[in-house]
């Protein structure tokens, strides 16, 4: 149907017909602006039309009741070209045209002059005299627009077509002038229609068809969207009506809508206008389900028009819910099912049509719904007609699946190429058998799972899926049935919805029961039994049924049960006190509160413990205990079963863990993770530590930092505008999250931790409500034990309760075991040696009890003697000093120590320099496997030196007692003597020191002894003397210092050698002769007498009378500082004191500079000359080896310090200045 | 005042955890067997996904109408804290759910203000209780 507006045409009808062709085909060529009253925007729109002759009957009516049909624009056509034609004839025809528009007040027309271009040229030379000319005098006085021309269109040279042009575009333009016009007046005319809306002979349907027209218009004009609001401005009309209906309001109308409905035709989405129904409405026999059904049809074209398709996806669902809300307000007597199945034909056909548009990606937010509708429907059906599972097809059901189809009546989709399959035939195809019905359900219910899932709502995919699972279990397929339920019971568990898990546990029970999965039905029996929302009859009811079911499963492992939710543990707290020593008995309390509705008897209640011995072990555990999170936070929902391999270490990380979770929470401030609801969701919901951080804001969208970026706004002068901070994707961030992860963590998988330790208690009852039960173990390992999991035992069942669910403070013990430690210690100062000391044995019981009389022996090295000190003047005296000590202990109790005091005492030898004395003591004890050793320093407190002084002959023994401790030492009773009876008389000592003087020593003091030797020089060699020097010591008492220690003796021995003074030296410089000074520059002599002291006769003989004399031949050596003397000549020389006594030697040397110059000294050696032969001699005591090859050159061999005494040694002599008087002064 | 109908009201917290619930039932009508109950709250919960969806579709709190099952409407309320205040309902009534969800976000908000409320936790308080009942006495049922 496509009703145009209507153009007349008058005048030349043969000419027009010339042009209509033309006409038709050209005005739509080209768009025109609409120019709209009321300030509605202007549009372009391209018009068309149908051509009409003129007849004075088509103008009668009066009131525009409608616009189509009618003639809304006249035109009158002539090609008149002579002007006195034109007064005869062509004039009254047009004035009787004219005269007729007028009469009936129409504005809207056009005169066409049809000209050749001969009648133009004739008429040049006089104006206005054209014919057109005329024609706008007499007509076109206010409007001469409205005369138009065309020049020849026949032809189709430029001119003739520009005239053509002109006159489409200006017949365009007129055209809806006249368009508008009349629009206007009808839209009046339909708007008064509507304001009378309220009065009782109105009616809807008329109306209706009213504003259809109007739509109508505006789908010609191609404004689609124009059109589509008329439509909808009629659905809220008549929606708004039927609401008002149920509120009483009812207008007499309505009632047509109220007829029942016998047929449940579904929607049929085609472009065409339906003109069956429409006729029905104009006859006011239409049906509600029939009308909706026109309306949304025409709502759809217009959508599919406009390229909206998603649109009609979105409306669908609404207009299908409204239709049946409808149906019930106005209470439509449709027959049981009708409306099910107009909903799915409905459903299926506008998802078709949306699949015809190869989009449906993009309509799934809003297919999902209809699926699930038209599922939901089907399912309706299904129970009407006896299809679903479980229940025989009965001969009335049979009779309803009759009627039900004949009410679909005929499929429009029956002729259509290629063919397909139409949603009449699949509904027919389902209603047919069950299988057949069976097989379309499940589809329909997969389909809209799957778009469900596809857009997000996840929730109403597990709905649906909620309702298959019943729908299995009708049909047998528990299984099936339970992987639905299983799903969606997580989910509830994790949200906390109680009443939501308890329903479904409900069915799952049932279907456990049924694939007789009877650990999971006990499992759930229990659960169910322990469910707080549930009425008592139905948790007694359960519990009794748990109890049953279990006695199916004696064989085999028993039944593990999460306890959450039925028993649950509340905390655990130790009783022992003190601190737990290795084998000792512990105590722990555990409180359970019981939600089963009847007494349990435990057979066994242990909680296990895990025992972590060293750090390594906990870092690594901790390791592991990450890497455990994060795999728990791959996977999901996989929760942290607490399976027995991360049992270990993840208890390390409690603390960890915890702490993550505080300051996580604490940097969100908008997030309220669940900070103390329970023990279990703050360890489990944590993001535990940093490196799964970004795991945890996966977890927690709360906590997740936002993209923020710098925003910086210049003016135009490049200036600053504004700074700002943005999200460069808010859309992203900003997106709704399909799962926020639950509030409750659901254990699904327990597993039973295998410790070697645990907790037990055996046979205990737990009632309903809190219960007490005392745990025992015993101790065997050393080290820190965690309380993981809890497991109440009955005979088959175990209520497991994992280490995250326990509430309160988690458990840890600590085990400790110390061996019994010995070790000696020093007073508070330095060890001495040589005086009594004091020093500790310490005893450690560490973690065992020492009992009484235990043996501590002590056995020390040579030199160190020691002794127990008696304790507050015991039954024996302080015995004396041994190596060897044995200490008995007195009763230790366990982490104590005990000491006792020892006197030791180290030897104090000859001491020559500050060496420490270094003892053992070795300590062997029953309380210690090994033997222990421990070093000793003995400091000691002095050291003693001597020093032999000569003057000539006579000679001086310097003991010298140095201070090497801040302890002042007294000295007393030093003496000297020789070892030797028989050399007592060789040598003499004479003490040159008071004998009754005290000297004190300290570090910073030093005592000397001076002792005279009185040597036997006629004596012949220097035999070794071998001395001893004792001296007695004792310690200055100090105010806080030991008990007194008695005077000790210290005693050296030293051995004299080369004691004898051999020989003397006496030089001197003179002045040469006749100068009685020296003076620099000037030859002075050096005087060198040698003389040897003792016996006169040669020393050669004196040790061994074999020796010859020329063995003593004596080198002497000036050694003269080459800076003040020159030495001429020989400044050596070999002396052979050979039966003399005395020699003397004299050089020249000359002083080099003036002052008082030190003599050159004068070094004496033996002389051995090269020949000499090979023998071993003893000269002045000390063993001269002369080797063999060595005997061939002569040697010298240096005297001992005190066997040549220079008598001249450190003198000087006063020189003169070179320039001066040659006046030399010795100073001999 | 729309007709008055059958309400169920709930408020869910950041998990999808419910905090609180309630029905309301009009006072000349029998009060629903307990049975059903769950019904509701399969229905509330279902909608949460549209909830979220529709939630970041506009700035307003008051969401409108987010679902319709069957006979039920669903109409939601989306704290600044992001608690959702849902609603189930069997008749239209716009204005009195408005109404009704801001005063119960106001009172949620004095509650939550309770030093010893643990934020998103469930609600336990006979003044909060009392409070609910008096403005669905008021708005819904009437």
């Amino acid at each position: 149907m496509n009703r145009r507006p209507i153009v007349t045409y008058a005048g030349d009808n043969s000419l027009f017909s010339g042009l209509q062709t033309g006409l038709v085909t050209g005005l739509p060529q080209e768009s025109v602006e609409w120019r709209r009253s009321y300030g509605r925007p202007s549009r372009c729109v391209h018009v068309e039309v149908d051509f009409v002759p003129f007849s004075e009957e088509c103008l009668v009516k009066e009131t525009p009741r409608t616009i189509l049909g009618q003639p809304i624009f006249h035109t009158y056509w002539t090609d008149c070209s002579d002007v006195e034609a034109y007064k005869n004839t062509t004039r009254d025809s047009l004035q009787s045209w004219a005269l007729a528009l007028k009469q009936h007040g129409i504005t809207d027309w056009m005169v066409v002059l049809l000209e050749t271009p001969d009648t133009r040229k004739g008429n040049k030379l006089l104006p206005r005299t054209t014919v057109l000319d005329k024609i706008k005098n007499d007509f076109g006085s206010k409007q001469p627009e409205r005369c138009v021309s065309l020049v020849d269109p026949l032809k189709t040279d430029s001119r003739s077509l520009e005239s053509w042009q002109t006159l489409l575009t200006k017949m365009r333009h007129l055209l809806m002038v006249a368009y508008n016009r009349a629009l206007n007046r009808f839209e009046e005319s339909m708007r008064a229609e509507r304001e009378r809306r309220t009065e009782k002979s109105w009616s809807f349907c008329w109306y209706f068809l009213l504003q259809e027209e109007l739509a109508h218009v505006f789908q010609l004009l191609a404004l689609y969207d124009e059109a589509l609001v008329q439509y909808d401005e009629l659905d809220a009309l008549f929606t708004q009506f039927v609401v008002n209906s149920a509120a009483g309001d009812s207008p007499r109308w309505l009632s047509t809508f109220s007829q029942p409905c016998e047929r449940w035709e579904g929607l049929h989405l085609t472009p065409e206008l339906d003109t069956t129904v429409q006729a029905k409405i104009r006859s006011k026999e239409v049906t509600l389900l029939e009308f909706r059904n026109y309306l949304f049809q025409r709502q759809c074209a217009l959508l599919m028009h406009l390229n909206k398709p998603w649109e009609v996806a979105s409306r669908a669902l609404t207009f299908l819910q409204n239709t049946v809300g409808e149906l019930n307000i106005l209470e439509v007597n449709v027959a049981p099912g009708g409306v099910a199945c107009w909903g799915v034909l409905s459903c299926l056909e506008v998802t078709d049509a949306l699949h015809r548009y190869h989009t449906t990606d993009a309509h799934a937010l809003h297919t999902a719904p209809l699926w699930a509708y038209a599922r939901d429907k089907l399912q309706e059906l299904g129970m009407l007609c006896g299809l679903m599972p479980g229940s025989a097809t009965s001969s009335a059901q049979l009779h309803t699946v009759i009627s039900l189809v004949c009410g679909m009546g005929n499929d429009p989709h029956s002729h259509e190429e290629p063919p397909r399959e139409s949603p009449m035939t699949r509904l027919k195809d389902s209603l047919s058998s069950p299988q057949a019905f069976k097989k379309h359900f499940l589809e329909l219910s997969e389909v809209a799972i799957s778009t469900y899932k596809h857009i997000g709502r996840i929730r109403s995919a597990r709905l649906i899926g909620r309702d298959l699972a019943s729908f299995y279990m009708a049909q047998g397929e528990p299984q099936k049935a339970a992987t639905f339920l299983t799903d969606q019971l997580t989910v509830f568990l994790e949200e906390g919805w109680q009443l939501l898990a308890t329903q479904t546990q409900l069915q799952l029970a049932e279907c456990y029961l049924a694939t007789s999965d009877l650990e999971r039905y006990v499992r759930t029996c229990a659960q169910l039994a322990g469910s707080c929302v549930l009425g008592n009859e139905l948790r007694d009811q359960h519990f009794n049924k748990m109890m049953e079911a279990v006695e199916g499963v004696k064989e085999g492992l028993p039944v593990l049960i999460p306890s959450e939710r039925i028993l649950e543990v509340g905390s655990l707290n130790l009783v022992s006190e003190g601190r737990i020593i290795l084998g000792a008995e512990v105590e722990v309390e555990l409180s359970v509160l019981s939600k089963l509705p009847q007494d349990i008897c435990c057979t066994s209640v242990h909680v296990s413990l895990h025992h972590w011995d060293d750090e390594n072990e906990s870092i690594s555990g901790r390791r592991t205990a990450e890497s455990e999170a994060k795999s728990q936070q791959g996977g999901g929902k996989t929760q942290n079963a607490a399976t027995p391999h991360s049992s270990g270490s993840s208890t390390v990380d409690t603390e960890h863990s915890t702490s993550s979770t505080s300051s996580s929470t604490s940097s969100s401030t908008t997030s309220s993770n669940s900070t103390s609801t329970s023990s279990s969701s703050s360890s489990s919901s944590s993001g535990p530590s940093e490196s799964s951080e970004a795991e945890g804001s996966r977890m927690n969208p709360m906590i997740q930092s936002l993209p923020m970026t710098l925003h910086l706004e210049y003016k135009q002068d490049k200036s600053l505008s504004s700074a700002s901070v943005t999200c460069p994707n808010s859309h992203k961030v900003l997106r709704r999250r399909d799962s926020q992860g639950g509030l409750y963590k659901v254990d699904r998988n327990i597993v039973k931790e295998e410790q070697k330790d645990s907790l037990s208690a055996k046979d205990v009852i737990i009632r309903p409500g809190p219960n007490t039960i005392v745990l025992h173990t015993k101790v065997e390992k050393k080290g820190k034990y965690s309380a993981s999991q809890v497991v109440l035992a009955l005979e088959q069942v175990e209520f497991v309760c994992g280490r995250w669910s326990v509430g309160g403070p988690p458990l840890t013990l600590e085990v400790v075991s110390e061996s019994p430690r010995i070790c000696l210690g020093k007073g508070s100062r330095d060890l001495l040696a040589g005086v009594t000391q004091e020093m500790v044995l310490t005893v450690h019981s560490g973690s065992c009890s020492i009992s009484k009389g235990t043996v501590v022996k002590l056995r020390s090295s040579r030199g160190l003697t020691m002794r127990r000190q008696a304790k507050e003047e015991e039954e024996e005296k302080e015995g004396s000093l041994e190596r060897e000590v044995e200490i008995q202990l007195s009763e230790v109790a366990p982490f104590s120590s005990v000491s006792s005091p020892l006197t030791v005492l180290a030897e104090l030898g000859p001491q020559r320099d500050a060496a420490t004395i270094e003892h053992m003591v070795s300590i062997s004890s029953t309380l210690v496997e090994q033997r222990q050793d421990v070093d000793v320093h003995f400091i000691p407190p002095f050291m003693s030196s001597h020093k032999l002084h000569t003057a000539n002959t006579s000679k001086f023994l310097q003991m010298t007692v140095t201070g090497l401790v801040g302890h002042p030492m007294e000295l007393t009773q030093a003496t000297l003597k020789v070892l030797d009876p028989h050399q007592e008389q060789q040598v003499q000592l004479k003490a040159l020191h008071p004998t009754s003087q005290a000297l004190v020593v300290c570090s910073d003091q030093a005592a000397s002894y001076m002792w005279e030797l009185e040597v036997d020089h006629q004596q012949e060699g220097t035999p070794v003397v071998k001395l001893e020097f004792s001296v007695m010591y004792q310690p200055q008492e100090l105010p806080d210092g030991p008990g007194p220690n008695p005077p000790r003796i210290y005693t050296s021995t030293l051995d004299l050698h080369d004691y004898k003074t051999l020989y003397t030296i006496r030089a001197r410089v003179e002045p040469s002769k006749g100068s009685e000074l020296c003076r620099a520059g000037n030859m002075c002599h050096l005087h060198i007498v040698l003389q040897q002291v003792g016996p006169t006769s040669p020393p050669g003989s004196r040790a061994e009378p074999g020796t010859t004399p020329h063995q003593h031949s004596i080198m002497y050596e000036v050694l003269a500082d080459q800076t003040m003397w020159a030495v001429c000549g020989r400044t050596a020389g070999v002396l052979t004191l050979e039966g003399a006594v005395r020699q003397c030697v004299t050089m020249d040397v000359m002083p080099l500079a003036g002052g008082f110059l030190p003599l050159p000294s004068v070094r004496l050696s033996k002389y051995i000359p090269a020949d000499s032969k090979h023998n071993t001699s003893r000269e002045g005591g000390r063993k001269v080896e002369h080797v063999g090859s060595a005997s061939s050159v002569p040697r010298l061999q240096p005297f001992s310090p005190g066997q040549v005494y220079n008598f001249s040694k450190a003198q000087q002599v006063h020189v003169l200045p070179a320039s001066n008087t040659l006046q030399a002064d010795s100073l001999t | 005042m729309a007709v008055s109908g059958n309400y169920y009201f709930a408020i869910v917290g950041h998990q999808d955890n419910p905090m609180f619930e309630m029905e309301f039932v009009p006072t000349n009508k029998e009060p629903k067997k307990e049975d059903h109950r769950h019904l509701n709250q399969f229905i509330a919960h279902a909608a949460l996904d549209l909830v979220d969806e529709s939630m970041w579709t506009t700035t307003s709190m008051y969401l409108r109408l987010v679902d319709k099952f069957n006979e039920w409407y669903v109409s939601a309320f989306v704290t600044a804290g992001r608690i959702r205040l849902i609603c189930l309902h069997d008749v239209k009534n716009d204005d009195g759910i408005k109404n009704f969800f801001m005063e119960m976000y106001e009172t949620y908000i004095k509650h939550s203000m309770n030093p010893f409320y643990v934020p998103n936790s469930p609600i336990k308080s006979a003044a909060f209780e009392k409070k609910a009942l008096f403005y669905g006495r008021k708005y819904l049922t009437g």
